[in-house]
């Protein structure tokens, strides 16, 4: 076919596979909007993803005074969507409102101590393990820091788990 | 007979033989066949229709019309779209105030909602009832493949627009309903949170999500699905018009070239 297509040229009708200079323009035309294609794309996923946040949710939160948390309780801080859940072995949990299965919001009922998903039915101990329902794993965690005695919770990356571990829990 | 013929003094006949008048009325008055067929053959709109059509698909049983209201409702959605964005602001703090004035303080605000929304539902459900149609009349085969694939773009962009447009009065079915769909996103493999991440700007739904979302819906889906619907109704036509399901009369007793319409009229047989 190629020699067909060049057959003016006489040293390529006896090898219709040479390599020509039309390929090698070819091959940099293709390369070059591949390049052009990609660069594209990845600026514009790095325009799109979210941004990191400074301040409030997304950002490092001061739950309060960990002497102020008593063991065995678990308190919610609003300006962090995520609950400090204190254990009874004094250590701390800093659990993500957010509930594992599709997302919705997971409120804390302190009569049976057990976090409960109105919208399918999750049902999460303080330690965030699931007891029951559609959640595929255990409550998101935040990295906690204790800094003057002061719990400084990272709400920028979640971390995910397939079951609690004590050395999740943060000690004092 | 021509405009012309209305001529009222040398005013009105300077008028109507400038070159502004000709450029934009480019045929005589549509009282003669050649002006008539003008009227069709010259514009854009009324071009869109096939010039011939086969007998057996003008039976309105035959399509039900299910494109053309889809069309139709989404030319109520954008007008209806476009008047509530006049109140409409997309902030967590003002959306919903917003619809609620729209609502309750608007003339006729509360009918245009209503317009909007329940065109909505409408145009999704039309959407698919004609992509059924089309299916079951085998409308989807050979030289109509490639506008197959157009039509299940549009019906996703349809999806889209809806799914979009449902967080937009910033009440509680709206944001938890977009937060389940969008976690329901997260869940495709290797993608999944990543495009959850840009359509919601962040980790969960919240002003980010809202502009994101208001910016697809008014913008970005509109846009796509004028152009969608522009390369559907033009392919409809390059594939021949619509499909001619045999099976809709026994064989034999139609021709099967036989068409009704301007350009050839054939024999009242049958």
């Amino acid at each position: 076919m190629i020699n067909k297509l060049h057959g003016s040229s006489h040293e390529l009708r006896g090898d219709p596979y040479r390599f020509t200079r039309r390929h090698l323009l070819g091959v940099v035309w293709g390369a070059s909007t591949v390049a052009l294609v990609g660069q594209f794309s990845v600026a514009l996923y790095n325009y799109l993803k979210p941004q990191p946040v400074v301040g409030g949710f997304g950002g490092k939160i001061t739950a309060g005074l960990a002497k102020e948390f008593k063991p065995g309780s678990v308190s919610y801080i609003q300006a962090g969507h995520f609950y400090i859940s204190r254990l009874e072995d004094g250590s701390f949990l800093a659990l993500w409102q957010r509930c594992t299965h599709l997302g919705c919001t997971v409120p804390y009922v302190s009569a049976k101590k057990q976090f409960q998903c109105p919208c399918h039915g999750s049902i999460f101990n303080r330690r965030g393990e699931v007891l029951a329902g559609p959640a595929p794993r255990p409550m998101d965690l935040f990295p906690i820091q204790v800094v003057d005695g002061k719990l400084i919770v990272d709400t920028s990356q979640a971390i995910s788990r397939d079951k609690f571990e004590p050395s999740q829990a943060t000690h004092v | 007979m021509s405009v012309q013929t209305h001529q009222n003094g040398s005013r009105w006949e300077f008028i109507t033989q400038s070159r502004v008048w000709r450029s934009f009325f480019r045929h005589g008055w549509p009282d003669n066949p050649l002006d008539r067929s003008l009227v069709m053959t010259s514009n854009i709109f009324l071009h869109l229709h096939p010039v011939k059509v086969n007998r057996r698909s003008l039976h309105w049983s035959y399509t039900f019309g299910l494109g053309v209201i889809a069309v139709v409702l989404f030319g109520v959605l954008v007008f209806t779209g476009v008047l509530l964005m006049f109140y409409y602001v997309p902030s967590v703090e003002r959306a919903y105030p917003a619809l609620r004035n729209i609502e309750v303080s608007v003339p006729l605000g509360q009918f245009t909602r209503n317009m909007h929304r329940w065109s909505a539902h409408l145009m999704v459900l039309v959407a698919i009832l004609h992509l059924i149609r089309v299916f079951y009349t085998g409308a989807y085969k050979s030289p109509r493949e490639f506008n197959w694939l157009v039509g299940v773009g549009l019906l996703l962009l349809t999806l889209g627009a809806s799914f979009t447009g449902y967080l937009l009065p910033w009440d509680q079915l709206s944001y938890w309903a977009i937060t389940v769909g969008t976690n329901i996103a997260g869940y495709a493999p290797l993608i999944g949170n990543a495009v959850r991440g840009i359509l919601l700007g962040g980790p969960e739904v919240g002003q980010d999500a809202l502009i994101r979302f208001y910016t697809l819906h008014v913008a970005l889906i509109p846009t796509l699905l004028v152009l969608g619907i522009s390369i559907h109704l033009w392919r409809v036509r390059k594939d021949g018009g619509l499909a001619v399901n045999d099976s809709v009369t026994p064989a034999g007793e139609v021709p099967a070239d036989e068409h009704v319409g301007g350009m050839q009229k054939t024999s009242e047989k049958s």
